[in-house]
């Protein structure tokens, strides 16, 4: 019908809008043909040309204005985000076609992103927020390690008061200490904890008092006022924040003391460090009267803080403080020799014995994360072949191999973020959980918390993620030979270069879990042998308390033996009550008194004097407690002022300075008195599980006047009545005493070991969250091979292959992939082992071979477990099916 | 009701529209004009006013089933919209206005 010659229809294509042009012709053509027929060939081609000539110009007009228009509209809608959009919907589309893959993907970065996320929450409020102090990397603590003892980090009052005077790189220091009180604040007493802070602590932090002021000059003298700061939070608890405070008076300890100050709202751990509960309730101001032994060089017993002068570095401070300890020495030889001066980052000292943990969490965290990353990647893949067809069929319509790929990434990264969206979810459960299952240990607990970092952290873990899992997939669609993969597919063969990528993956998954299932074994393993020690004590039905009586309210011993005596019979002939006896310390909880004795008798003369550690107790502390008696006789209240002195000593005191002989009856010199020693006792593990007894020296609580401390209580009766029988008692005998931490020991015991099950819990469970990814993995790519080769396995059993040889030769193949993986994992978790070392004590390796041998016996037979079910499947296959199976 | 002004092309092209009804498409459009007003217009203006008028909304495309013939086609046929109408009739109001008591008007061509 179209019957216009070429150069106009050539013409008229150049210049018409492309939708218009069909027509255009068609009506062209049309008047043409009427024109030929009824005038003459010749005029009716002559109109046609003078039609076209006249029609170019409007009509390229007409071309450009709807190019315009076009434009437009493409503009005002961004294509990328029309694309991305598009790509979205289709993501869903896709996702919601095939739930179960779906879920499975979303789950698995769920748990990947959320115990991300959590622990970064944890190590993000621990390690790297900085502490709210102003110019906080100024801030120190300083040490004066000794030999004995490498860790404490107490100073000499003389020394730092010489430091200050002399140093060039420390701005200001103050002392400090942290004591327990009892106080009454409204009608209950209570028990406070309190910071005995000394001139310029508040200052050297740099706090500035949310109410009123810090302590002034005179405060600090025994005969000045008698001052107390509340801490915020105490203020908001007892007084609800009402500004008419200053001024007020609290009874403390039995004496009256005017509220001065309120403290800005930092974290509870001001002072910190030694003092990981860190819940302070007031300060107090540090009073050192000119006679105390703390101004005795050779006592360290008090803490310091110090605040470097701007831009002095830790380095530069610690060679002046090394030196000048060194000057020390020197002038005082008899207290000084060997013991050095030190600053440490004051952050270093609240966080610094977590630290070690929070990399080892981290590391884990990190391979779980990775494992996940790995997993959604190879089931994206995997599934991704089943879709070689939809891929064909897009690019036949005219996709760019580059738009699919960004179609490919953006379904991962899609199902990546709901994913991270069930992790953040799942993070907040997390850290909830892990906070509660680390008692009181872990400090700033109060300001961990999902915030915008966290989830930051979260978001880019999860893009991270998808990008990750995406990628390979991406990469293989771009180099996408449609001919050669369709014809894999009709061949029944999968794409070998996909086939590696998964094999890489899956050996991937397979090693990092030995490796963390390998850390996680021998965390295990120290905390079972950690349950496993002797402590030299029975835990069991055994009820603890604390209490302190006030020296106000007892003025004289005599009346505070009266109330401990009447406590005592009472508790006593309480039922089922079987032994009582107090101590100054608690067992595993750390804490002492060190300092040296002289034996009588013997050329004992400083710097070599016998060093133990003493230990004040109350007649019943040993039976109670279920310490044996070795030798001798245990303490007796006989043993009181004005009897002589006498003392016990541990078993490790006696063997190390009365080798071979009974030190009973032998008499030693400390605190220039004489004591006479009356008995052995066994070793008892005092500072935690792992240390080993070191000398020590009990002495009668009675004789050195020292009040307060545990009470321990054995008795045969359920422990819930028979703590409510001692509040009962000590309510009778003065209702204004509070009675603290009644707990039974086995409590105690339990929280000492805290640390060392939380580790176990955790990478226990990281550890098996990696299994579990694994095994998934390998099921996967198992399950996507039999899937590829099931034509095979077809033809092979028609041609007479015996089931049992298809599933030996699948497992195999899957076992082949697992051994690498496990080899490898093994490397991983030798070369890595050192992450553990901080955390392994007792007779547990870093590198324990056992535990390697098991945990790759473990990924074997989870590898062969894997591997069966589709193996299984294989074997199952009817030929003619499988035959006919695409 | 709309202010823009109608260029001569587009009155005549609208005014064919109006003629021609349901049977309106490129080449009959061009020859009404042809027959009515005696200007040879070009179909390529025909076309490009039609898609001017198109923009202002006064007119709409409607494709016809395809010709009974082989290898017969749709046709893009075309109608005033009632914006289009009223346009028009505005157009025609002032024109008659315009013209009244000049006695000009003269007698329509018949060909």
């Amino acid at each position: 019908m179209n019957t216009l010659p070429a150069p106009i229809r050539a013409l008229l294509k150049l210049v018409t809008p492309p939708a218009e042009l069909p027509y255009l012709l068609d009506d062209l053509s049309e008047e043409f043909n009427i024109r030929s027929r009824t005038t003459t060939h010749p005029r009716a081609t002559f109109w046609l040309y003078s039609q076209t000539t006249r029609s170019l110009g409007p009509l390229a007009m007409a071309r450009l204005r709807a190019r315009r228009a076009e434009r437009a509209t493409l503009t005002s809608g961004d294509p990328m985000l029309t694309q991305l959009h598009d790509d979205l919907r289709y993501s869903f589309r896709v996702a919601a076609r095939r739930p179960w893959l779906s879920l499975t993907i979303i789950a698995t970065m769920a748990l990947g992103v959320g115990t991300t996320t959590a622990v970064f929450s944890i190590v993000d409020a621990l390690l790297l927020r900085p502490l709210s102090f102003p110019a906080p990397e100024q801030l120190v603590r300083l040490a004066s390690p000794v030999p004995d003892a490498p860790a404490a980090m107490v100073v000499s009052v003389p020394d730092v008061t010489d430091l200050q005077r002399m140093s060039h790189s420390i701005a200001s220091l103050g002392f400090y200490d942290a004591r327990t009180v009892a106080a009454q604040v409204g009608a209950e007493p209570e028990r406070l904890g309190a910071v005995l802070a000394g001139p310029g602590f508040g200052e050297t932090l740099a706090l500035r008092p949310a109410l009123g002021r810090l302590f002034q000059p005179d405060e600090y003298l025994e005969t000045g006022p008698s001052p107390v700061i509340l801490t915020h939070a105490f203020w908001a608890s007892h007084f609800a924040g009402h500004h008419d405070v200053i001024g007020q008076s609290m009874t403390i300890s039995g004496k009256p003391r005017t509220i001065v100050g309120v403290l800005p709202p930092l974290e509870s751990a001001y002072p910190a460090g030694v003092y990981p509960s860190g819940d302070f309730d007031i300060w107090l101001p540090l009073v050192i009267p000119e006679s105390s032994f703390l101004r005795d060089r050779v006592v360290m017993q008090l803490s310091a803080i110090a605040r470097l002068r701007t831009g002095v570095t830790l380095e530069r401070a610690n060679t002046e403080l090394a030196a000048f300890a060194r000057g020390l020495a020197i002038e005082y030889p008899g207290t000084n020799t060997n013991r050095t001066l030190q600053a440490v980052p004051l952050r270093d000292t609240i966080v610094g014995p977590v630290r070690p943990m929070l990399l080892l969490l981290a590391a884990a965290v990190g391979a779980v994360l990775l494992i996940a990353c790995a997993n959604l990647g190879s089931l994206l893949l995997a599934h991704s072949q089943s879709r070689v067809r939809e891929f064909a069929v897009r690019s036949a319509m005219g996709a760019a191999s580059s738009r699919i790929a960004r179609q490919l990434l953006v379904e991962s990264l899609a199902l990546a973020a709901m994913g991270g969206i069930g992790g953040i979810w799942l993070a907040n459960t997390l850290v909830k959980g892990l906070v509660a299952v680390y008692p009181t240990q872990l400090p700033r607990a109060n300001e961990i918390g999902l915030d915008a970092r966290v989830l930051i952290v979260a978001l880019g873990a999860t893009l991270l993620a998808g990008w990750l899992a995406g990628m390979p997939l991406a990469r293989q669609v771009r180099r996408l030979d449609l001919s050669r993969d369709l014809r894999e597919i009709e061949r029944g063969l999968g794409s070998r270069r996909r086939r590696h990528v998964l094999d890489g993956l899956v050996v991937g998954q397979v090693a990092t879990s030995v490796a963390l299932l390998f850390a996680a074994g021998v965390l295990l393993r120290t905390f079972l042998d950690m349950t496993a020690i002797n402590p030299g004590f029975d835990a069991r039905n055994l009820l603890t308390f604390d209490i302190a009586i006030s020296s106000q309210r007892y003025p004289t011993p005599e009346r505070q033996s009266a109330f401990y005596d009447a406590l005592f019979d009472s508790l006593r002939t309480t039922a089922g009550v079987q032994d009582v006896g107090w101590g100054m310390f608690t067992p595993l909880a750390g804490g002492g008194w060190g300092d040296t004795f002289v034996r009588e008798g013997t050329a004992d003369a400083a710097p070599n004097l016998p060093a133990m550690q003493v230990k004040m107790v109350s007649p019943g502390y040993a039976s109670a407690l279920r310490i044996p008696l070795l030798a001798g006789r245990p303490i007796e209240r006989t043993d009181r002022t004005g009897t002589p002195d006498v003392a016990l000593v541990n078993a490790a005191l006696a063997a190390r300075y009365y080798a071979g002989t009974s030190p009973v009856g032998k008499r030693i010199t400390f605190q220039k008195r004489t004591l006479e020693i009356v008995g052995v006792i066994g070793d008892i593990r005092s500072q935690s599980l792992w240390t080993p007894p070191s000398p020590e020296l009990y002495v009668p609580i009675e004789q050195w006047g020292w009040r307060g401390g545990t009470v321990f209580l054995r008795t045969t009766a359920e422990l819930h009545s028979a703590e409510a029988s001692v509040r009962k008692i000590v309510r009778s005998l003065d209702p204004l005493i509070p009675t603290l931490n009644v707990r039974p020991f086995n409590e105690r015991v339990r929280r000492s070991m805290a640390p060392e099950r939380f580790r176990a819990i955790l990478v226990g469970t990281l550890a098996s969250l990696a299994l579990l990814l694994s095994v998934l993995g390998i099921y996967g790519l198992v399950a996507w091979v039999v899937g590829r080769r099931t034509r095979e396995i077809g033809i092979r059993m028609a041609l007479g292959e015996a089931a049992s040889r298809v599933r030996v030769h699948i497992l195999a193949d899957a076992l082949r992939l697992g051994g690498l993986g496990i080899l490898l994992g093994a490397v991983l978790a030798y070369g890595s082992a050192h992450y553990l070392r901080a955390f392994v004590a007792g007779s547990v390796r870093a590198r324990d071979p056992l535990m390697l041998a098991a945990t790759m016996l473990i990924l074997l037979l989870v590898t062969a477990a894997a591997a069966w079910l589709p193996a299984r499947r294989a074997s199952r296959v009817d030929p003619l099916l499988a035959i006919r199976a695409e | 009701m709309p202010k823009a002004r109608l260029g001569e092309l587009e009155l005549l092209v609208m005014l064919a529209l109006f003629h021609l009804g349901h049977d309106a498409y490129g080449i009959s459009i061009r020859q009404e004009i042809e027959r009515r007003s005696g200007h040879d217009v070009a179909i390529g203006a025909v076309y490009a006013t039609l898609a001017r008028l198109q923009e202002k909304r006064f007119v709409v495309p409607w494709l016809s089933d395809p010709l009974p013939v082989r290898g017969g086609r749709a046709r893009k046929h075309w109608k005033l919209t009632p914006l289009g109408e009223r346009a028009l009739k505005s157009a025609a109001t002032s024109l008659a206005g315009m013209l009244e008591g000049l006695g000009l008007t003269p007698e329509p061509r018949r060909s």
